[in-house]
């Protein structure tokens, strides 16, 4: 009590010359201020968040049923049958936008890697006149013509090449209205979650005349999704393993829910601890929290960790659980990030880091 | 011996300000440790006596790692980086005489990039003595940077100031141009260098720390044997050379000295911005611009600052991180904002 009041009477009695209290008033009341705008933000931010969650997509068994709503679709039609699309054909893309092709598209542009999958594993590849620079999947896109990457599109290439139809994901709407001005239908995927890319699978296959060939590509994938999940089928609740997926080391980036990431793990019964924070999207994430956390599983992808090695010899993570267990695992970042056929490997990769004891 | 009083009193206090900072900073974070926890395992590290002072608290294994490994170097981390550049800030604006210098304006920050960019993209993972390479390349980058720009500068013997920031800021473009030429080239490590060039404390480590406090305070004091002469510098050459200081030797001198401090700065915590440049300011209108009082008094403002902005940057959307960064420009440019109203006179003269 005496040091406080010591403390009290010295700087009382102008131990600075110049009247800093009001000074350190006037900080006090800029970071208050600055502190109930960020928490308003951010806690609006996360209540949203936690509102909009996902509903979360029930047992993996519901067949994406298609829903043609082309003008001319057939009442009658059996599975042997082969659906022949007539045109004009009109789908609605992930934007909600309404796409009509006239006729059978005999060009297509892909802006992204895992739409460029998508049309070579519908057999499209001969179609394909124009990718991205980071398509390099499967072999053969290697000889056709890059136009640049989403961010950076050579506009006059992809004009000359006369597409028929381009599709891009999300995020590039400027570029999509002048190619509409040009009269190029364009296809816009945006898409966080497993069924919503089987959904678009078909919807191309629609628009592209490769409709049977879709449906098949979709069954396949639906067939050795669920296959998956029923390895995994029985596990209780305590027994799920918590995960952290390591999206960056330096600074930590993890996703919350909303992500691909963060479907994976829920469909291989991880639970995704930052996505349990009530978190959404991709996001620099507390070192203290993941400690705290305590995750059984760390999976990071290669580019950030070529080996398990870089994370279980960083210090900073010596005393997390995963570490100490063993448990961190490297994936293949393709087909967890490109979002096309590739998605069943990469889920497998995901319930495989999940469940190491089990043969998926 | 009225400055002397003077410069007491301002360091007393802002000292105070400091350990109260740190003892705030140390008892807040995204982690549910309670204050309780938080003080037996800080007692029971202090050296000699802490195993021997009971606490009856039991505390996990875990919290006490968040305490001591995380937290703490975090902290001292921002403090060491806050004190470097507000530092180096003063020394800039000193020789510069001109308000805009900051500890980035003649090549430190892009030679900085450049050293990390290579480290990225030649793949240099461990460093030396527990630094990364990165950090490593970072302060080597920046060092070679300003000398070149010291070299283009000189006019035989003489050095313009003029023409140290116009070859700063042309060193710095074409610096830049390469950087980003890199990240376009090679585009799997750009997500990596932009983290690392926004700067931040979420890799600080005890090992960085040890091996970069000595240098650091060595290079901090020697400032103190020039402060006497930078406030004639400040006069004009002119006026410097008839009161008998050389002032293209004090100049070069300073120099070095400052971009030491500012590349050490930058290898703890990367480019963090707007310290360097706006403590100075703040505390030249708080202490006077004398810069015997100036440089120790904005040096700690300096760490206060810092260690502030980082305390709220890792707390306010915890479990998320924001970059320290935004924080520290949110809270200072307003507040200095304030304070240069309040004066109602010329900051710099």
């Amino acid at each position: 009590m005496i040091s406080l009041k010591i403390l009290r009477d010295i700087i009382k009695s102008k131990l600075l010359k110049i009247d800093i209290r009001d000074e350190f008033k006037t900080l006090a009341v800029i970071v208050t201020i600055f502190t109930i705008l960020s928490t308003v933000l951010f806690g609006c931010k996360q209540e949203t968040a936690v509102l909009e969650k996902p509903t979360q997509i029930t047992e993996g068994t519901t067949e994406p049923t298609p829903e043609v709503t082309t003008t001319e679709e057939p009442t009658t039609e059996t599975e042997e049958e082969a659906f022949k699309i007539e045109y004009p054909v009109t789908v609605t893309d992930d934007v909600d936008k309404e796409i009509t092709l006239t006729e059978e598209p005999d060009k297509i542009i892909s802006l992204a890697p895992g739409n460029t999958e998508i049309l070579f594993a519908l057999g499209l590849g001969e179609k394909v006149v124009g990718v991205d620079n980071f398509s390099n999947y499967p072999e053969e896109v290697e000889s056709i013509e890059k136009i640049g990457d989403a961010y950076n599109l050579n506009m006059e290439k992809i004009i000359e090449l006369e597409p028929d139809l381009i599709l891009t994901l999300k995020g590039n709407e400027e570029a999509v209205k002048e190619f509409e001005d040009f009269g190029i239908a364009v296809y816009t995927l945006d898409t966080n979650n497993i069924e919503n890319v089987l959904e678009d699978i078909i919807e191309i296959g629609k628009l592209t005349n490769s409709f049977d060939r879709s449906k098949k590509l979709v069954s396949e994938m639906q067939e050795k999704i669920d296959e998956i999940k029923s390895l995994i089928a029985d596990v209780s609740e305590e027994d799920k393993p918590k995960v952290f997926y390591m999206f960056g080391n330096e600074p930590i980036w993890s996703t919350g829910s909303g992500t691909f990431i963060n479907d994976f793990i829920e469909h291989a019964n991880g639970i995704n601890i930052v996505a349990s924070d009530g978190l959404e999207g991709w996001l620099e994430y507390s070192l203290e929290k993941l400690i705290e956390h305590d995750p059984d599983v760390i999976i990071a992808p290669k580019f950030i960790a070529p080996t398990p090695d870089t994370i279980t010899n960083d210090e900073r993570f010596s005393s997390i659980k995963a570490v100490l267990e063993n448990r961190v695992v490297v994936i293949d970042d393709d087909p967890v990030s490109r979002i096309g056929p590739r998605i069943v490997e990469g889920f497998k990769q995901i319930a495989q880091a999940l469940y190491p004891d089990i043969e998926f | 011996m009225k400055k002397k009083g003077k410069l007491l009193k301002y360091i007393i206090f802002l000292i105070l300000l400091l350990t109260a900072a740190i003892f705030i900073a140390n008892c807040v974070g995204s982690a549910n440790i309670s204050i309780k926890e938080i003080l037996s395992i800080l007692i029971k590290k202090i050296p000699y006596f802490g195993s021997s002072i009971k606490t009856h608290q039991i505390v996990s294994l875990k919290k006490e790692t968040i305490i001591t490994q995380i937290r703490l170097p975090r902290i001292v981390s921002s403090i060491l980086v806050g004190f470097v550049l507000a530092a180096a800030g003063v020394i800039y604006q000193g020789i510069f005489r001109n308000p805009m210098a900051d500890p980035y304006i003649i090549g430190v920050s892009s030679g900085a990039s450049l050293g990390a960019t290579i480290a990225f993209f030649l793949g240099l993972g461990t460093g030396l003595l527990g630094i990364s390479a990165v950090s490593i390349m970072a302060f080597i980058g920046a060092i070679i940077a300003v000398l070149a720009v010291y070299q283009l500068a000189k006019l035989g013997e003489r050095v313009p100031i003029s023409n140290l920031i116009l070859a700063g800021i042309a060193i710095g473009a074409l610096i830049n141009s390469i950087v980003y030429f890199l990240l376009i080239a090679k585009t799997d490590d750009m997500q990596k260098i932009i983290f690392w060039m926004l700067g931040g404390f979420t890799t600080a480590n005890w090992d960085k720390i040890g091996v970069l406090l000595i240098p650091i305070l060595l290079t901090f004091f020697t400032t103190f044997f020039f402060l006497r002469e930078l406030n004639i510098l400040t006069l004009g050459d002119t006026r410097a050379t008839q009161l008998g200081v050389d002032a293209e030797k004090l100049r070069r001198i300073l120099l070095i000295i400052a971009t030491l401090l500012a590349s050490l700065g930058v290898a703890i915590g990367g480019l963090i911005g707007f310290i360097g440049l706006i403590t100075p300011h703040i505390m030249r209108l708080i202490v006077g611009s004398d810069n015997r009082i100036l440089y120790p008094a904005s040096a700690l403002a300096g760490s206060i600052i810092l260690l502030f902005s980082d305390t709220i940057a890792r707390t306010i959307a915890s479990p998320r991180e924001i970059p320290v960064g935004i924080i520290t420009a949110a809270i200072g440019a307003p507040y200095f904002i304030y304070l240069m109203k309040k004066k109602g006179r010329e900051i710099f003269k």
